[in-house]
């Protein structure tokens, strides 16, 4: 896994208990056909310095870049949707298995925080979805 | 003689003609262009897909090679100057029902009598009280929930009896919209927020549980708690059907106003296609509408001005926005309550019916959760920020869709592609398309309703396609072999025989000469029961 990679989708979900066995997916799958401007952008990550605010630093320096923004995003859709996106779009990633990529589809935390499962699973109980949101 | 019958295509129609004929002791040979589905595989194979579309689950090379099925509107070949036609089919034993949404309301009376009470379209030969029988052994067939007494009499739509099973309970938000906009007046009705009727277990049936709120009825339920067609080919099998799947009907061979047999294509897995001619006493073609007519054409029955003419849909659209309070969508089936009073009035001579469907889907098709969030990071959203505006504003996602009727019109139709085939040799079609003013006329008001029901929960920020005239597809395939009275006009006659082929019949939505607002499978279970009815009684008879 690459630290890197980890500690800055942290920021950019602003959620610390990513899941780190399915950030080595999410690298592959955003790093397709651009692995150059990807490492670019954890170099720059990487060189932040120590007491810099996360938020700020993002904003100044990752969200000020066209192509480092545009990355960022994939990123983040990738976490919250459990797919791998490219330029904004879920894409194929054949270089993950598809035991691993069921595993992210899983993890996708958009559907929690609207206070639902994740699609595919089931919700509980028959009728469960009468009632106000899951916890 | 291969079998009494030869069914052509295993979905809804197919299946239940061959449980119901195959009850009765026929012997019945079942036939599908695509391949058996095994569930857990296809849910695994949707589970790791990263485009999660209609035919995620299904996608296999050999089929999609030798029965390929459209997933999306390129995936179709037009005439020129035609429109996209938004709807799709799925080639696969069990066909289009495994990814189904699972509604099933029945048409009503005024449905079938376009042109005697409207003057626009055409008649059904039969009517509702004719199919009404045969409706209430479809819902048992497929098992509907429903509540009785809320749809008894809907527009004319009496029941003979109550559904099988209870409504499937009605969502959160479904709740929430009752509360605030039941009663609200427009366009001469007073909305009511109605559970639909869905093929859906609301309790254990047919040996199936009820849902679970797996939230991907479409396009695969996980664990059959809704209804598709395998559930009949499996009791077809049971009593002695025989199924050749990965196995495409070539052409109808006819000598003398009779079919001499069915040329067959059976594709494997290695990509060996092997040919030969099935025989049978009757045949029936139950192939989806674009494939049905697909097959009359290449075979040349019927005449060319009518198969494959008047193609439809529910042209759909969707208004959606942000609730003032959390309604929870992204939980349970994708609908389980509509509005139905604009399904029917006087204003049916100028405009089209609809009906609204509540979706417990957050903002649907109009905007996916992916799109949503792309556009907050757009504004400039990350990290905590963003986090922070999904748990407020995911709850509140809600989106309200129509699906309009559209009027059978003879230039809406489909068509064989001239020197074009597929790779079994048989001739590919293109369709021409589009929506005509009278369905168009019906999406203002449409979405005037829907603001004012948005007014009434308290969203202010309504969003809706900004040109007037887009539409989405149903799902909806219809048209194209219809029914009717005379050959010159119609496919088909009111008991679904071909004109002039004497053993040979057609069934599905390709048959229906008008489709109302009506979600198609109810009718199309209905009538291929009934057909099945007509079907052992010649058969018995030694005909």
């Amino acid at each position: 896994m690459d630290l890197r990679f980890w500690t800055l989708s942290q920021a950019l979900t602003g959620n610390v208990a990513l899941n780190a066995l399915l950030a080595e997916a999410v690298l592959v799958g955003i790093s397709r056909d651009r692995t150059q401007q990807v490492e670019q952008l954890l170099q720059a990550w990487a060189a932040k310095p120590a007491d810099a605010d996360p938020q700020v630093w993002i904003a100044e320096h990752l969200w000020a870049d066209a192509a480092m923004r545009r990355v960022c995003h994939d990123a983040i859709l990738s976490w919250y949707f459990g797919q791998t996106f490219r330029e904004g779009k879920a894409q194929p990633t054949p270089e993950v298995d598809p035991d691993t990529l069921a595993a992210l589809w899983f993890s996708g935390s958009f559907w929690a925080l609207s206070k639902a499962h994740v699609p595919g699973l089931p919700g509980g109980y028959f009728g469960h979805w009468s009632y106000p949101g899951e916890a | 003689m291969d079998a009494d019958i030869v069914i052509v295509g295993a979905g809804v129609a197919g299946a239940l003609a061959a449980w119901r004929l195959s009850s009765h002791g026929h012997k019945v040979m079942l036939v599908d262009a695509g391949s058996t589905v095994g569930r857990s595989g296809a849910i695994g194979q949707w589970s790791a897909a990263t485009a999660k579309t209609l035919a995620a689950p299904y996608r296999r090379a050999e089929t999609d090679r030798f029965a390929p099925s459209p997933d999306g509107p390129s995936d179709y070949k037009y005439v020129d100057g035609s429109s996209r036609f938004k709807s799709t089919y799925l080639r696969r034993v069990g066909g289009s029902t495994w990814h189904w949404q699972g509604s099933t309301p029945r048409l009503i009376p005024n449905d079938f009598r376009m042109l005697s009470q409207f003057g626009v379209g055409v008649d059904w030969p039969i009517g509702y009280d004719e199919l009404e029988l045969w409706y209430a052994r479809a819902e048992e067939a497929l098992g509907v929930a429903g509540h009785h007494e809320a749809w008894n009499g809907v527009h004319g739509a009496w029941r003979s009896g109550p559904f099988p099973m209870a409504q499937i309970w009605p969502s959160h938000l479904d709740k929430l919209v009752a509360e605030k906009a039941d009663g609200l007046e427009f366009d001469g009705a007073n909305l009511r927020v109605r559970s639909t009727p869905q093929a859906r277990n609301s309790r254990p049936y047919q040996g199936r549980p009820p849902c679970a709120g797996n939230s991907i009825c479409i396009p695969i339920c996980p664990i059959q708690a809704k209804y598709d067609a395998t559930v009949h080919v499996a009791l077809a099998l049971a009593n002695g059907a025989q199924l050749l799947d990965q196995t495409v009907a070539c052409r109808i061979a006819t000598v003398d106003g009779h079919v001499d047999g069915i040329e067959l294509a059976s594709w494997n897995d290695a990509g060996e296609v092997t040919r030969r001619t099935v025989r049978a006493r009757r045949y029936l073609i139950a192939a989806h509408s674009i494939e049905s007519a697909r097959l009359l054409l290449a075979s040349g029955i019927g005449s060319a001005s009518v198969v494959g003419h008047n193609l439809m849909d529910h042209p759909t659209g969707e208004v959606v926005g942000f609730a003032i309070e959390p309604v929870y969508g992204f939980r349970g089936p994708p609908v389980t309550s509509g509005i139905d009073e604009w399904r029917d009035g006087t204003w049916r001579t100028d405009r089209a019916a609809w009906k609204l469907s509540l979706g417990n889907d957050g903002h649907g098709r109009f905007r996916t959760p992916e799109a949503t969030v792309q556009r907050w990071m757009d504004q400039g959203l990350f990290g905590v920020a963003l986090r922070k505006q999904i748990e407020e504003h995911a709850p509140r996602m809600l989106r309200i869709s129509w699906a309009a009727e559209q009027l059978p019109d003879a230039e809406n139709y489909l068509e064989l592609v001239p020197q074009s085939v597929d790779a079994l040799g048989v001739p590919t079609v293109r369709l021409k398309y589009s929506v005509a003013p009278y369905t168009l006329a019906s999406f203002g008001n449409i979405r005037k309703l829907i603001m004012s029901i948005y007014q009434a929960v308290g969203i202010t920020d309504a969003e809706t396609a900004s040109d007037p005239t887009v539409y989405g597809g149903s799902g909806h395939v219809m048209g194209t072999c219809r029914m009717g009275n005379d050959p010159v006009s119609s496919v088909v006659d009111a008991s679904c025989r071909v004109y002039e082929h004497e053993d040979l019949f057609v069934v599905g939505a390709s048959v229906f000469p008008t489709v109302g607002t009506a979600n198609p499978t109810l009718t199309i279970a209905a009538l291929s029961l009934r057909l099945a009815e007509t079907l052992d009684i010649e058969l018995k008879r030694g005909a």
